[in-house]
């Protein structure tokens, strides 16, 4: 594989703010380059518009002002565990990494051999090929959160975002999980966006930190002074 | 059993009946796990100003029916999406509109009662042969119609704001299921009523959600039950001189009942 070139940017966000009513900004004159490769950390207190800020580079929400370039056709997001999904939903493990795939195919298109065999792989990276037929409610939670990096995977995405990804997942379950997003960071060059209010998780584990707090308030690379 | 098919109008209420029992589970395990089960309420009702006015303009109901609900389907999404309303308040402000248009409605043209009671409870009496017609192609376009789609709106159902993230047009993907959802409701109108639709539409598939198996599974198992019902329904209806709507309805429920007690 290539390494990624840390000095250019896959995300640029310039001078952006973001209300959801007038006059009480959520985000204040946000100015924020993320390299390529970057495994950057945004921490901040609750209320303090990490989500929101995330929202926006998603194209979920509308900045008020300013502008936000993505340099990436492909973009995997991790949501927090339990919030968004059913865990009675009827689908198997493999029908969830599949989804990866279905944006790309395009309408009325379906999977072909090189999909499956891009779902197969993206299951064996983050070791869930025995669990694919599987219902996704029959998980511990540590393992559905491996079910959507792999769906994240399958979509070959340069950036993944991972939104308090760990929350309600075990001690030991969160040690494997982090050591599988360092290794799609590090082996495969992907960039990795990790949202978290947990400081002792980001600061061991990432190499930028970003704190937000209405607007950005702080900025580092690792090595992080205390 | 031989008495039954000699007459016509059974046949084609079963026939009617069928086409509607394979495609209301479709429509209804998408409306089930979406949490909007009673949108299928929601729009049966507007059904009923829809043939309020088909009878009164002497167009035929079915029409009409489609017309009402597939206009007033986007109008309720738009209504929930712009978040000025609740979601639920969308839908009780058409519930409560559209049940209030046809009272009018049918004020207005005194007379067709017999044919409302019809509509509103189901006879398989009222299945005419133009109507089997429309049955078969409207089923048939909402079938492929969710084929096509089906892996869309699988994402979509599952997880919105990834499928959004991923690159789905979500907003064009929802707004063709909630029309396809708005035909499907008017074309079982003839079979099960008006009032009785939103039954057929959801306990076949809450009951095959029951068996916990995965999402195609899920469908057939809906789709056989559903059939079971119809069938079971219309000929015990038949041979009991009882409403067949009901009938099919009531068996459905017994259905879940037994799977209930048998999967605890």
């Amino acid at each position: 594989m290539t390494y990624p070139d840390h000095t250019k940017n896959i995300i640029e966000i310039k001078n952006v703010s973001f209300s959801y009513f007038e006059g009480t900004p959520v985000l204040k004159d946000i100015d924020l380059n993320i390299h390529y490769g970057d495994y950057l950390g945004i921490i901040g207190p609750n209320g303090g518009g990490k989500s929101t800020l995330v929202k926006l580079i998603l194209g979920i929400l509308k900045p008020t002002s300013g502008t936000i370039n993505v340099f990436a056709h492909s973009i995997g997001y991790v949501a927090q565990k339990a919030t968004d999904i059913d865990s009675r939903f009827p689908v198997t493990v493999y029908d969830v990494v599949s989804m990866g795939r279905f944006s790309q195919k395009g309408l009325f298109k379906g999977l072909n051999k090189n999909d499956k065999d891009v779902i197969n792989k993206a299951l064996e990276q983050v070791k869930m090929t025995h669990y694919k037929n599987r219902l996704i409610g029959n998980l511990s939670g540590g393992q559905e959160q491996k079910v959507f990096i792999a769906r994240a995977l399958a979509q070959e995405p340069q950036i993944i975002f991972l939104d308090e990804p760990t929350s309600g997942v075990d001690e030991t379950s969160r040690g494997e999980f982090y050591e599988l997003l360092k290794k799609l960071n590090q082996d495969l060059g992907i960039t990795l966006i990790l949202i978290s209010h947990d400081m002792e998780i980001v600061t061991r584990e990432v190499t930028e930190v970003a704190v937000i707090d209405r607007g950005l308030t702080y900025y580092h690379a690792k090595p992080f002074p205390i | 059993m031989l008495n039954l098919f000699q007459y016509d109008f059974i046949v084609r209420g079963l026939a009617a009946g069928l086409i509607i029992a394979i495609i209301a589970p479709v429509i209804g395990i998408f409306l089930v796990l979406r949490r909007y089960s009673l949108i299928a309420d929601t729009l049966s009702h507007v059904s009923l100003a829809g043939i309020a006015l088909g009878l009164l303009l002497g167009i035929n109901p079915l029409f009409t029916a489609i017309g009402a609900t597939t206009i007033s389907s986007v109008i309720i999404d738009k209504l929930r999406l712009s978040r000025k309303v609740y979601g639920e308040s969308a839908l009780a402000l058409f519930l409560a509109g559209s049940l209030a248009l046809a009272v009018v409605l049918i004020s207005i043209s005194h007379g067709f009662n017999a044919t409302l009671f019809n509509y509103l409870f189901g006879s398989i009496t009222t299945v005419t042969s133009s109507d089997i017609v429309t049955v078969s192609i409207m089923g048939f376009v909402v079938l492929i119609s969710i084929i096509l789609l089906y892996k869309e709106l699988l994402y979509i159902t599952f997880d919105e704001v990834s499928a959004q993230v991923s690159g789905i047009n979500v907003k064009l993907i929802n707004t063709i299921f909630i029309i396809l959802s708005a035909i499907t409701i008017s074309l079982a109108i003839p079979t099960v009523g008006i009032l009785l639709i939103s039954a057929l539409i959801v306990i076949p598939v809450i009951t095959a959600l029951q068996f916990k198996k995965s999402f195609i599974p899920s469908i057939l198992i809906a789709q056989t039950l559903s059939i079971f019902s119809v069938v079971s329904g219309v000929v015990v209806s038949f041979y009991f001189n009882i409403a067949p709507g009901g009938t099919i309805v009531l068996i459905s429920l017994l259905i879940f009942v037994i799977v209930e007690l048998l999967t605890t």
